[in-house]
């Protein structure tokens, strides 16, 4: 019984420190001494996407600031405007950028901002797929934007969001 | 009246008499001039009188009514008139004439009489100026034959058709010969005129009624026609390819002046023009079947009497693409052709028309006809998806290159981890 109390009040003790201390998930506020920043270096992009209401820059496929544990993140197999695969952790905190990517629905719009241009792409296909450190797309004659993360809400898979350019763009 | 014989330069001569039938006085012509009369004989009637030909029979018959006791010939001149005039007929051995007084001077009082008589036979004579001529008709047409002679209102006709003042008129003719008959009818005395003969005496002839004088013409009405039949010029059916329709194609005739004539309109697989006048014509293609090209040919067609119905089989080339589906695998920065992967390929009734397999080069080659077709990958290699299915609408000739890729991309792992006090919260629970 002793030993009980004694671990409730350790937990009480750590429950009045600052809350955002506590937090390991943003390496970011984490680790701030171990950020890698090139000085000077400005996004390539921006992934605009309203109904989940994200709005992030993208970095040169090569930078060092294009990891997944940063922004969200070009995918290296990916040849702009063939295709381009972008992914973001899903989860809860900052870096979560995809964490509601799963309420997109099909024919849902989303923004592209790539070297001064922009770019329209509508949601034409979504599935999940067994988390095996690989997604399949199946490239289309269509320039595509494909967004993963894993699924919030199974386990295990990962969620794949399949989009196409407008045509008017 | 005197003779002249040719072959002999005899002249015979003698005083004009009349002859009677004793019992009704009714009166006859001689036939044999100079030949003795006895009026003790018994004579026969025949149609057939010793030494005269039809020709002189007929002739002699038309003399005789247009003589003495026709309208206005009643006195007896005309019974001299008519007399010479048969004699002249009947005998042609020699050169029978008026004199002045017995074996006088030649004399001509009666010219203008025998020509009278002369232009009333040959008014009598006359036949419509359509007589055994044949008329061909395309079949529902009507036909106005018109005669020029101005006669056919003399003449009766049984058939059923309209005489109008010098016309005949036929309205809707079907197909078929006919035959149409015409008769005048002469009853001016009511009685016929009769030739008799008797042993030993001179043949006569009585006046009376001519026979029935016909006229015909015919009608050969012909059915006439322009018949399409509409086929695939790759599988020579009637069955179109793919998902195409030969139905609706139109064709426009047209005359070698270049008006339009007809429009044919293709349905089940067949039109037809039906009775078109005779003459050349050209027919061209004016919008093909649905999923067909233009038939560019120009038909040539010539409706004849003895080339009544034209058949036509025309061809029309569906519109083919080929498509060339590429199919790779990887992970985009290096890619490899996907061999042995099966594909089917289902039409929009989602039937299934053929199943095709990736060659060594990850390629398939197939020409599809007109139409919308599904494709469905069959097998993957292991590891990697397959393509959704996907649509390929063949509308146009253009060559269609389909690139299919199968990517597998690696991920980072995407999964946030979940904070600290959460962990915290997670373990109290646990203990308590």
């Amino acid at each position: 019984m002793i030993k009980r109390l004694y671990l409730l009040l350790v937990l009480f003790l750590l429950l009045l420190l600052p809350f955002s201390i506590l937090k390991i998930s943003a390496k970011e506020e984490t680790f701030p001494n171990f950020k890698i920043i090139t000085l000077g270096e400005k996004p390539i992009g921006t992934l605009t996407i309203n109904k989940i209401n994200l709005k992030e820059d993208l970095y040169d496929i090569d930078s060092p600031r294009n990891n997944v544990d940063e922004h969200v993140t070009i995918l290296k197999e990916s040849s702009f405007p063939d295709i381009l695969v972008l992914a973001a952790h899903s989860g809860k905190g900052k870096i979560a950028y995809f964490q509601e990517l799963d309420h997109l629905n099909i024919n849902d719009t989303i923004k592209l901002t790539y070297k001064n241009n922009n770019y329209i792409y509508y949601v034409v296909s979504i599935w999940e797929e067994k988390k095996d450190g690989y997604i399949n797309i199946n490239k289309e004659n269509n320039y595509q934007l494909v967004l993963t993360t894993c699924s919030p809400n199974k386990d295990g898979y990962q969620l794949i969001i399949n989009c196409v350019k407008k045509e008017s763009n | 009246m005197n003779k002249y014989q040719y072959s002999t330069n005899t002249i015979y001569y003698q005083q004009a008499r009349v002859f009677r039938r004793t019992n009704d006085h009714a009166m006859a012509y001689c036939l044999e001039p100079f030949v003795f009369f006895d009026e003790n004989k018994n004579y026969t009637p025949t149609v057939n009188p010793r030494n005269l030909s039809k020709a002189q029979i007929d002739r002699i018959s038309k003399i005789a009514h247009f003589g003495l006791g026709y309208k206005k010939h009643n006195t007896t001149k005309w019974y001299a008139i008519t007399q010479l005039m048969i004699w002249q007929t009947a005998d042609t051995s020699g050169d029978y004439y008026f004199t002045d007084g017995l074996n006088g001077p030649r004399i001509n009082p009666y010219q203008s009489e025998i020509q009278e008589i002369n232009n009333l036979i040959k008014e009598y004579d006359k036949l419509p100026s359509f007589n055994n001529k044949t008329y061909t008709v395309i079949e529902g047409n009507n036909l106005v034959v018109e005669d020029t002679n101005n006669i056919i209102t003399s003449f009766k006709s049984n058939d059923n058709l309209t005489i109008t003042d010098n016309k005949i008129t036929l309205n809707n003719i079907k197909e078929g010969n006919y035959n149409y008959t015409f008769t005048k009818q002469d009853n001016y005395y009511n009685k016929p005129i009769i030739f008799y003969q008797a042993n030993g005496s001179q043949n006569l002839v009585n006046y009376g009624d001519l026979n029935d004088l016909n006229a015909s013409f015919k009608v050969k009405a012909i059915h006439t026609k322009i018949e399409l039949s509409k086929i695939d010029q790759d599988n020579k059916s009637t069955t179109p390819r793919g998902e195409a329709t030969l139905d609706g194609a139109v064709y426009k005739l047209y005359d070698t002046n270049d008006n339009l004539i007809h429009t044919f309109t293709i349905n089940d697989n067949y039109d037809v023009l039906n009775n078109i006048d005779f003459g050349k014509y050209y027919l061209l293609e004016d919008t093909p079947g649905i999923g067909y090209t233009l038939d560019t040919n120009k038909y040539e067609i010539n409706i004849a009497e003895n080339n009544p119905t034209i058949q036509l089989t025309l061809e029309n080339k569906v519109i083919e693409k080929k498509i060339i589906i590429e199919k790779k695998y990887g992970d985009n920065n290096k890619l490899m052709n996907e061999e042995n992967i099966s594909f089917n390929i289902f039409n929009s009734n989602d039937e299934l028309i053929e199943t095709v397999i990736t060659d060594e080069n990850g390629l398939i080659e197939i020409t599809l006809p007109y139409g919308k077709y599904k494709i469905v990958q069959i097998n993957s290699t292991d590891g990697y998806s397959k393509i959704e299915p996907f649509t390929v609408e063949v509308s146009d000739n253009e060559e269609e290159r389909i690139e299919l890729k199968d990517l597998r991309i690696p991920v980072p792992n995407t999964r946030a981890e979940t904070s600290l006090f959460l962990l915290i919260i997670r373990l109290v629970l646990i203990l308590l």
